[in-house]
C-alpha cells in the first residue's frame, strides 16, 4: 500500500463571531487520507467545506478538533513546506515585483542554491509561458497571466505535494486545457496532487480518486473509475452500422439476456472540436468553417473503438501538429 | 533642558531590564497555563456537573480527561516558548534577507517614501525666509525638527500598515505556505524598514547639513563647535561657610539653580575626580554660565562679578583666578595658561606656579567661586560650570546627534511592527503613536513625575483617580483628609470604610500606571541634538548610550509579542 | 438723467438677469432634453456656462491689492467693511499655511504652545520663548490680547531677568518690536498702538535703568550692528523716547474712530508731551528745548485733547468747555446747565486736567525754567559739597534802614558795598572794593552779622531761595496746582489732584535748603518760601527725606 501523504481524522472546523459565538460548521467530522502519487481531487458545490480543507492543511486555519498529518509532519509544522507547492484560487502576489522578482523571492525562502534557483526561474517563465512579460512588474498582469505566474511559484521549489485550489476556474478551454495537461505531467513525475474543484468534467479528466463533500461532511470517497464506471452496462465502438445489423445484434443479445438499451452515433468531445478549431484557425486564418463541412470532417474521426474512458492516445495536440 | 550629565550606569539599566522582562514573562506565562487550564477543564467539570444533577450521561473517560487537562497548560505552554525560542534560533538568514529585500523594495515601489523625502526638501526651502539671526541653536533645531516629524510619519505609516496590508491581500499566505517561519517574516520586515529608514535619514542629514552650513552667516561660523567638556559635582557653602547641600533659593519657581550671596562666605564648589592632563592642552580653560540675580540695582552699568579660585584638594593650596564680570548671554570662558603667576594673598606677593602640579592633585582638583557683590545673589547648577578641553569636530557630534534621531526612528518600527501584528493598520498606529506620545506630552509628564517620585508609604497629594475626582465634585482641599470632611453617609464607621475602599482601589490602580510609567518608553532620551544645538559634543556615556540602550531593551520583548501574535493568529479568518 | 438712471438700473439688474436667464435655460434643456441630440444638448451646456461665467467673474472674482485691482463686487465689500483677511492687516503666508495644515485643531495647538511658553519663561530658557510666542502669533494673528499681553511679558517681566542693562534694553526692544507687529497685522487693533507707546514712553522713560534705557534709544549700545544709531526699527527718526512713544499714542487715538477708549486714554499724546519736557528735567537739560516742549505740551492739551469731543450721557462734551459754552449747549439741548458742568468737571477730574493745564503753563514761563535751573544747580553744588557760606548779603531791610542805623564807619562802608550790589558778594570780592585788610573786613563782616544786618549764605542757599520765590509766587496765581498753601475751598480740593512728583520736587528743594542752614549751624528762619507747602504736606516729606539721605550717602535719621 502506497503511503499516506496526507492524513485527517476526524477534522472540524467551526468559525466563531467576535464574541466566542458558533455561526458556521465549516466541517464536521471529516476523514480521509491521500496516497503518494495519485491526483486526488476535493469536489464539492460552493460552500461545502473544500477550500476550508484545503487551508487547514496548508495552516491557514487552525482546526477545532481533530488532527492533520501531511507528509507525517502535523499541519501547522513549517519544515514541512520545503516539498510543499500550493496555487491559492486568487494569486496573492505581491504586485509590486516583476514576474523574476517574483519568483527569485520564493525561490529564495528554499534551500536552493543559487544557479539552481536561477535555472529553475528560467524554465519556468518558459513553463507557463511569460517570458514577453517577465519584467513587468505584476500589477500590469492579466488575469490568466496572474494565474500562471501564480502556477509557477507554486512549482518553484520541485514540490512533492501540489495542492492547488479551483485550477481551472476562470480559465478559457486552451487554459484548461494546458493546465490538465500539466495536472497529467506532474503524476507522471511521480507528485501527488490535491486540487479542489466543482468543475467536474476538468477534475473527472485528471482525477485518480476523489471525494465529494457536502455541508461540511464527507458523502462519497473513491477512485473515479470505480465511481463512474456503471456497473451494469457494456459499451461497444464499432464502424458505422447499417440498420439490418443493428437488428442482427438486438437478437445476438436477446439470446445472451442482454438488452440495447440505445443505438446512436457517437459525438466527438466539444473541446476536442474546439482546440482544433482555435488551431486551424491560427494556421489558415480567414476561412471559415459551416456546419456541414464540420460535420463532415468529424464524421470521418468520430469511429473510433472506445472501451475504456481514458483520453485517447490521439488526443488534440499542442499547437504545433496539424490536424491530419 | 536641563543637560544631563551623569554617566548612564549601564550595570542598573540592565539589572532594571532585567527584572521588568523578567517579571512581566513570568506573568505572561503564568496567564497562558492558567487560561490553556481552564479552556480544558472547565468544560468538563461543567459537563460532568450536569451529568450529577441532571442525569445526562456522565463524560467518558472523565478521569483520565482531567489529568490530560490539568497537564496541559503547563506541557503545552512549554511547549509553545520552546518552540518559539528554536523558531528564532534556526532562523535561515538567506530567508530573513529574501524578506528584508522585499520589505525595501515594498517600501521604495509604493512611492510614499519619495514624497515624503521631498516634503522635508521643500521644508528647508522654506526655512530659507527665516529672518538670519546668529543664533546657530535655531537653525540646528529646525533641521533636526524638519526631519524627523516627517520621518516619524513614514514610519508610522510604513511600520504600522505593511503586515496588516498583507494579510488583508492575502500575500502573506503565499509566503507562509512556504517553509518561511514567523519568526523570520518579523525580523525580515523589521530590518527592511530599518534599513529603508536609515538611508532615508542618512540623506537628509547630508542635505540638512549643507542647509546648516550655508545657512549660518559668517560670522556665526565659530558657534558650530562642539565642546567637549569635563564636569565636576558640585557642593555649596552658605554664607557662614558652612557646608551646604543646596545653594539659597531666590523666589525662583525654578529650583535648577541654587545660589550664593555674594560679599559673605558663600561659596560654590566644583570637585572635578580623575582628571585626564593629556587633554588638557596644557591650559585650564574654565567655561562658566552662571545667572545673575540682583537684589538691589547695584551699579546698573556693570555686571556681577566673580572670582575663580584653584584648590588643591591635597594640600590646600589656594591659587586665585583675576576677577571677572559676568556675561549671561555671551562667553565667560577664563584661560588659565599652565604657567601661571597671581597675587598670594596669604604671603601676599606674587607667585608662579605650575598649575598641573600645584592645582591638581592625583586628577582630582576643586575650583571655587565667589560673588564679590554685596547684596547680590549668583546662581548655578552642577553643568554650570566644566573645564573645556579641545572641541570635537561638529560633523561627527552632528552624526551622533543624528543618531539618536535615527535609535528612535527604529523604537517606532519595532513598536508599529509589533502591533501589527496582532492588531489592524489603524489600530496600531493609534497604539504606536500613544506609546510614543504619552511621556511626552507636558500634562502627562507632571503625573508621571509624581508617580515615579513618590516615596514608599508616602501618599500623593490629592489621591488617586477616584478620590481626586471625589475631591474635584465635592471641591475638597487636597491638604485635608476626606473622612474630617465629607460624609456620604451619615455614619462615621461606615463613611471610612467608604473612603478606606477608594484608597485601595486607587492604590491598585496607581500601581498599574507605575507600571505602564516603567513600561513605556521616554523618547525624551532621545533628543540627542539640544546638547549639539547648545554647542555641545554628543557624548557617548552621558547623552548616546542611554538611547541605544532604551531602543535595545525593547527589541526582545517586541520581537516575542510580535512572534507569538502572528503564530496564533488564524491568516484566514474575516 | 434718465440714460443715467436707465444705465444704472441696468448694471444693477444686468448681472441678475444673466444669473436668470442662465437658470431657465438649464430648466429648458432639461425639459426638453430628450428632443435634442447630444451635440446640442452639448451645445446648450457651453453656452450655458459662458453666461454664468460672467456673473460669477464679477462678483467674485478676488483682489489683488498689489496689482491694483479691485475684484469682483463681493471682494469690494470685503475690502470696505473690512471682513478679509487681507484687509485686516498685512497676510503672512507661513501664518495662513500653518492654520491649513492644522485642520481644525488651531485652538489646542495654541493652547499647547502657551503651556510650552509658560515652560520657557519657568526655566529661563529665552530664545525658546521667543521662538514659541512667535508660533502662537501665527497660528492665532488677531486674538489681541496675546499681542498686548507678550509685548508687555517681554518688555516689563523677561527684561528685568537680565543681569546687564544692555540685555534688558534689548528684551524691552523686543516687546516693543512685538506690539509694533501686532499693530501691523491687526491695523484697526488700537490698542495694540496703546502698548507700543507704554513701553516706548513709560518704561524706557521710568524705570530705574531709565538713564541708560533713554540714551539707549538714541543710541543702540549693538554698535556694530546700528553704527552707533538707534535701532531704526522702533526709532526710525532718531527721536526721544517719549516723542517717538507719542506718536504711537497719537495713532491709538486716530485707530481708535469710534472713540472706544476711555477720555484718560486718549490723553496720552499729550501726556506724552509732559513727560518729554520733564523728564529733560530730570536730566538737567534747562533749555529752550524743554521750555518750547511745555509749551507744546500746553498747546496739545488744551488744545488738542481739551478740544476733543466726547460723548456722555449728557450729549457730547469736550474738556475744555467753558461755563459759556456749556450755556449754549444747555440752551440747545434743553438740559439743565448744571448736569453738563458736572458731567464736564468729573470727567476733567478723571484725567486731572485742570492741574496739567495749569502746570503746562506754569513750566512755559521762562523764569520757571530758570527757577529750575537754579535748584539743579544748587543741588550739583551741594552734592559736591560746595556749601560753606562765601557770600554775603544784606538782611531783608536793611539797605532801606541803612541811615537810621548806628554803624560804625567801618560798617558803614562795608555795608555801602554791600548794599551797592545787587548780587551778594564774595568776601574776596568785599575786600577788593574796600581797600580794607580782609582781616579787617572779615571783622566788619562778623560784627553785621551778628547784629543780623547781613547774612552770609552760601550760592547753593541763594539760588534755592531764589527758586522757592518763584514757584511761590507762581503757584499763589495758580491755585489749581494746590500748592499755595492757602486753604482751598472744598470744591478746589476735589478738584485737585496734588500731582506728587511736583510736590516732592519742591519739598526737595526745601530740603537742601533746609540741610544747608543745618549744614553752616544756621537756624531755620521762621518764614520762607514755600513754607506753607512744607507744613501742609509731610507724610511726603518723610518720602522725601529717605531718598535725599540715599542720593547723599548719609545714614538715616531716625525719625
Amino acid at each position: 500500500m502506497a503511503e499516506s501523504v496526507i492524513q485527517i481524522r476526524n477534522l472540524s472546523k467551526i468559525y466563531r463571531d467576535f464574541w466566542g459565538r458558533k455561526k458556521v460548521r465549516a466541517l464536521n467530522s471529516l476523514s480521509l487520507d491521500v496516497e503518494k502519487g495519485e491526483v486526488f481531487g476535493l469536489l464539492g458545490p460552493n460552500g461545502s467545506g473544500k477550500t476550508t480543507t484545503l487551508k487547514l492543511l496548508l495552516g491557514l486555519l487552525f482546526p477545532t478538533e481533530g488532527k492533520i498529518t501531511v507528509l507525517g509532519k502535523p499541519a501547522s509544522n513549517v519544515e514541512k513546506n520545503e516539498r510543499i507547492g500550493y496555487l491559492p484560487e486568487e494569486s496573492y502576489l505581491y504586485k509590486f515585483l516583476n514576474a523574476e522578482e517574483t519568483l527569485n523571492f520564493y525561490g529564495q525562502l528554499f534551500k536552493m542554491s543559487r544557479v539552481e534557483r536561477k535555472k529553475r526561474i528560467d524554465e519556468l517563465i518558459e513553463l507557463v509561458g511569460i517570458q514577453h512579460a517577465r519584467k513587468r512588474q505584476l500589477k500590469e498582469y492579466s488575469k490568466g497571466m496572474t494565474r500562471r505566474i501564480g502556477l509557477a511559484q507554486a512549482l518553484i521549489n520541485n514540490p512533492d505535494l501540489v495542492m492547488l485550489d479551483e485550477p481551472t476556474s476562470g480559465l478559457d478551454p486552451i487554459g484548461t486545457r494546458e493546465m490538465k495537461d500539466l495536472i497529467i505531467q506532474l503524476k507522471e513525475q511521480g507528485k501527488t496532487v490535491v486540487m479542489c474543484s466543482h468543475l467536474l468534467a476538468d477534475v473527472q479528466d485528471v482525477c485518480d480518486r476523489i471525494a465529494i463533500l457536502y455541508g461540511g461532511e464527507l458523502k462519497v470517497m473513491g477512485e473515479v473509475d470505480q465511481l463512474l464506471t456503471e456497473q451494469d452496462e457494456t459499451q461497444l465502438h464499432t464502424s458505422r452500422l447499417s440498420e439490418a445489423a443493428i437488428s442482427e445484434i438486438r437478437e445476438v443479445l436477446a439470446r445472451h439476456n442482454a438488452e440495447l438499451s440505445g443505438v446512436e452515433q457517437p459525438r466527438a468531445n466539444l473541446e476536442d472540436l474546439f482546440l482544433r478549431t482555435v488551431h486551424e484557425s491560427k494556421s489558415r486564418p480567414g476561412r471559415r468553417f459551416t456546419s456541414d463541412e464540420a460535420a463532415q470532417s468529424s464524421a470521418t474521426t468520430a469511429v473510433e473503438t472506445k472501451t475504456d474512458d481514458k483520453p485517447s492516445d490521439d488526443t488534440p495536440d499542442d499547437k504545433n501538429s496539424p490536424a491530419s | 533642558m536641563i543637560p544631563n550629565i551623569q554617566p548612564y550606569d549601564l550595570m542598573t539599566g540592565i539589572k532594571h531590564w532585567a527584572t521588568v522582562v523578567g517579571t512581566l514573562t513570568g506573568v505572561f506565562f503564568v496567564l497562558a497555563v492558567i487560561l490553556v487550564t481552564i479552556s480544558r477543564v472547565v468544560p468538563l467539570l461543567w459537563n460532568a456537573l450536569l451529568a450529577l444533577f441532571t442525569g445526562r450521561p456522565f463524560p467518558e473517560k472523565f478521569g483520565e480527561r482531567l489529568v490530560e487537562g490539568l497537564l496541559a497548560g503547563p506541557v503545552n505552554v512549554t511547549k509553545g516558548v520552546w518552540n518559539g525560542l528554536l523558531d528564532f534560533a534556526l532562523m535561515s538568514p538567506r530567508r530573513v534577507w529574501a524578506l528584508t529585500v522585499l520589505t525595501i523594495r515594498e517600501s521604495l515601489r509604493r512611492k510614499a517614501f519619495s514624497v515624503l523625502v521631498i516634503f522635508a526638501v521643500l521644508m528647508m526651502f522654506a526655512g530659507w525666509f527665516f529672518a538670519g539671526g546668529d543664533d546657530v541653536k535655531v537653525y540646528i533645531s529646525f533641521v533636526f525638527r524638519v526631519i524627523s516629524w516627517p520621518m516619524l510619519i513614514l514610519v508610522l505609516l510604513l511600520s504600522c500598515w505593511g503586515l496588516p496590508r498583507d494579510i488583508k491581500d492575502r500575500s502573506l499566505h503565499t509566503v507562509v505556505t512556504k517553509p518561511t517561519r514567523k519568526s523570520e517574516i518579523v525580523v525580515g520586515r523589521l530590518l527592511g524598514y530599518s534599513a529603508v529608514t536609515t538611508a532615508a535619514v542618512a540623506l537628509m542629514a547630508v542635505v540638512g547639513y549643507i542647509w546648516i552650513v550655508r545657512q549660518t552667516p559668517e560670522d556665526a561660523r565659530s558657534q558650530l563647535i562642539a565642546r567637549v567638556p569635563i564636569y565636576g559635582t558640585l557642593t555649596y557653602l552658605d554664607r557662614e561657610g558652612n557646608f551646604a547641600e543646596k545653594g539659597v533659593n531666590v523666589g525662583d519657581e525654578w529650583d535648577y539653580r541654587g545660589f550664593i550671596e555674594g560679599g559673605t562666605r558663600s561659596r560654590a564648589i566644583w570637585e572635578f575626580k580623575n582628571i585626564d592632563t593629556r587633554r588638557l592642552n596644557d591650559q585650564l580653560v574654565i567655561e562658566s554660565n552662571f545667572e545673575a540675580k540682583r537684589m538691589h540695582k547695584g551699579d546698573i552699568g556693570k555686571t556681577l562679578l566673580m572670582q575663580y579660585t584653584l584648590i588643591n584638594p591635597k594640600s590646600g593650596d589656594r591659587i586665585d583666578v583675576p576677577q571677572t564680570h559676568i556675561s549671561e548671554f555671551g562667553e565667560n570662558i577664563t584661560t588659565v595658561p599652565r604657567q601661571f603667576t597671581f597675587y598670594d594673598r596669604d604671603t601676599k606677593q606674587n607667585r608662579t606656579v605650575d598649575l598641573f602640579d600645584a592645582a591638581i592633585a592625583d586628577g582630582n582638583m576643586k575650583i571655587e567661586v565667589r560673588c564679590l557683590n554685596v547684596g547680590q545673589f549668583l546662581g548655578m547648577a552642577e553643568a554650570d560650570l566644566f573645564l573645556r578641553t579641545p572641541n570635537a569636530p561638529f560633523w561627527f557630534a552632528y552624526v551622533k546627534g543624528f543618531a539618536g534621531t535615527l535609535l528612535m526612528l527604529l523604537l517606532v518600527i519595532l513598536f508599529g511592527v509589533t502591533a501589527s501584528c496582532f492588531t489592524k493598520g489603524p489600530v496600531a498606529t493609534i497604539a504606536t503613536c500613544v506609546f510614543v506620545l504619552v511621556r511626552q506630552l507636558r500634562p502627562f509628564q507632571e503625573i508621571f513625575e509624581r508617580i515615579l517620585n513618590q516615596k514608599p508609604g508616602e501618599e500623593i497629594l490629592g489621591g488617586g483617580p477616584i478620590e481626586a475626582t471625589i475631591r474635584v465634585y465635592t471641591h475638597l482641599n487636597p491638604q485635608v483628609p476626606m473622612h474630617d470632611h465629607l460624609s456620604p453617609t451619615g455614619s462615621e464607621s461606615v463613611d471610612f470604610l467608604i473612603f478606606k475602599v477608594v484608597k485601595q482601589i486607587d492604590g491598585v490602580i496607581i500601581e498599574g500606571l507605575r507600571l505602564a510609567v516603567n513600561v513605556l518608553p521616554d523618547f525624551t532620551q532621545f533628543y540627542t541634538e539640544t546638547r549639539l544645538a547648545n554647542g555641545f559634543d554628543v557624548s557617548w556615556d552621558t547623552t548616546l548610550l542611554p538611547a541605544v540602550t532604551l531602543t535595545l531593551a525593547y527589541i526582545i520583548p517586541c520581537l516575542l509579542i510580535a512572534y507569538y501574535s502572528l503564530k496564533n493568529r488564524e491568516l484566514e479568518a474575516k | 438723467m434718465i440714460l443715467a438712471d436707465m444705465t444704472g438700473l441696468v448694471q444693477d439688474y444686468l448681472f441678475d438677469g444673466l444669473i436668470l436667464v442662465g437658470l431657465i435655460a438649464i430648466l429648458v434643456v432639461i425639459i426638453f432634453l430628450d428632443h435634442l441630440k447630444s451635440r446640442q444638448r452639448k451645445l446648450a451646456y457651453l453656452g450655458m456656462m459662458v453666461a454664468l461665467t460672467i456673473p460669477i467673474i464679477y462678483l467674485g472674482m478676488p483682489s489683488t491689492p498689489s496689482e491694483g485691482q479691485e475684484g469682483g463686487e463681493l471682494a469690494q465689500l470685503r475690502t470696505e467693511y473690512k471682513l478679509g483677511e487681507s484687509t485686516l492687516g498685512d497676510v503672512d503666508p507661513a501664518s495662513s499655511t500653518m492654520n491649513l495644515v492644522l485642520l481644525g485643531f488651531r485652538g489646542i495647538a495654541a493652547s499647547m504652545l502657551w503651556l510650552d511658553a509658560k515652560h520657557y519663561q519657568k526655566t529661563k530658557d529665552w530664545t525658546n520663548l521667543n521662538e514659541t510666542v512667535k508660533s502662537i502669533i501665527q497660528l492665532q494673528p488677531h486674538f489681541k490680547e496675546v499681542w498686548s499681553f507678550q509685548g508687555w511679558n517681554l518688555a516689563f517681566n523677561v527684561s528685568v531677568e537680565m543681569d546687564a542693562v544692555e540685555d534688558r534694553f534689548f528684551w524691552v526692544k523686543e516687546g516693543a518690536k512685538f506690539c509694533q507687529d501686532g499693530t501691523r497685522r491687526n491695523r484697526d487693533a488700537h490698542k495694540i498702538y496703546w502698548d507700543v507707546g507704554r513701553i516706548k514712553g513709560f518704561k524706557i522713560g521710568q524705570s530705574d535703568e531709565w538713564e541708560y534705557y533713554r540714551k539707549f534709544f538714541v543710541i543702540d549700545p549693538d554698535v556694530e550692528r546700528f553704527n552707533g544709531g538707534p535701532d531704526r526699527e522702533i526709532n526710525p527718526d532718531e527721536l526721544d523716547n517719549y516723542l517717538e512713544a507719542k506718536r504711537w499714542f497719537q495713532r491709538h487715538n486716530d485707530t481708535d474712530v469710534h472713540k472706544r477708549a476711555s477720555v484718560n486714554r486718549r490723553s496720552y499724546p499729550a501726556r506724552a508731551q509732559f513727560d518729554y519736557a520733564s523728564t529733560r528735567q530730570r536730566e538737567g537739560k534747562f533749555d529752550e528745548t524743554t521750555r518750547l516742549g511745555w509749551e507744546q505740551a500746553y498747546e496739545d492739551w488744551t488744545q488738542k485733547f481739551g478740544q476733543e469731543r466726547f460723548m456722555t450721557n449728557a450729549g457730547e462734551l469736550f474738556l475744555e468747555a467753558t461755563d459759556g459754552e456749556l450755556e449754549v449747549m444747555a440752551k440747545e439741548r434743553k438740559v439743565d446747565v448744571e448736569v453738563l458742568k458736572n458731567r464736564r468737571d468729573s470727567y476733567r477730574q478723571t484725567c486731572n486736567y485742570n492741574f496739567w493745564k495749569a502746570a503746562a503753563k506754569m513750566e512755559s514761563r521762562p523764569e520757571i525754567t530758570q527757577a529750575h535751573k537754579n535748584i539743579f544747580e544748587a543741588k550739583h553744588l551741594y552734592k559736591q559739597g560746595k556749601t560753606s557760606p562765601s557770600l554775603v548779603r544784606p538782611a531783608v531791610d536793611f539797605c532801606s534802614r541803612l541811615d537810621d542805623l548806628t554803624l560804625t564807619n567801618d560798617q558803614h562802608a562795608i555795608a555801602k558795598i554791600i548794599c551797592a550790589s545787587q548780587e551778594p558778594l564774595s568776601r574776596q570780592e568785599i575786600v577788593k572794593k574796600s581797600g580794607m585788610t580782609s582781616t579787617a573786613t572779615n571783622k566788619v563782616i562778623a560784627e553785621l552779622e551778628e547784629d543780623n544786618h547781613v547774612q552770609r549764605v552760601s550760592k547753593a542757599q541763594l539760588l534755592l531761595e531764589s527758586g522757592m520765590l518763584t514757584f511761590e509766587r507762581q503757584l499763589q496765581n495758580a491755585p489749581e496746582l494746590g500748592l499755595s498753601g492757602r486753604v482751598l475751598t472744598d470744591d478746589e480740593a476735589e478738584l485737585v489732584n496734588k500731582d506728587r512728583d511736583h510736590i516732592e520736587a519742591l519739598l526737595e528743594a526745601i530740603l537742601y535748603w533746609r540741610s544747608i542752614h543745618e549744614l553752616n549751624g544756621r537756624e531755620i528762619p521762621k518764614t520762607y518760601p514755600l513754607k506753607s507747602v512744607w507744613d501742609s504736606s509731610q507724610e511726603l516729606v518723610r518720602n522725601v527725606k529717605r531718598q535725599f539721605y540715599r542720593e547723599n550717602g548719609m545714614a538715616a535719621e531716625s525719625e
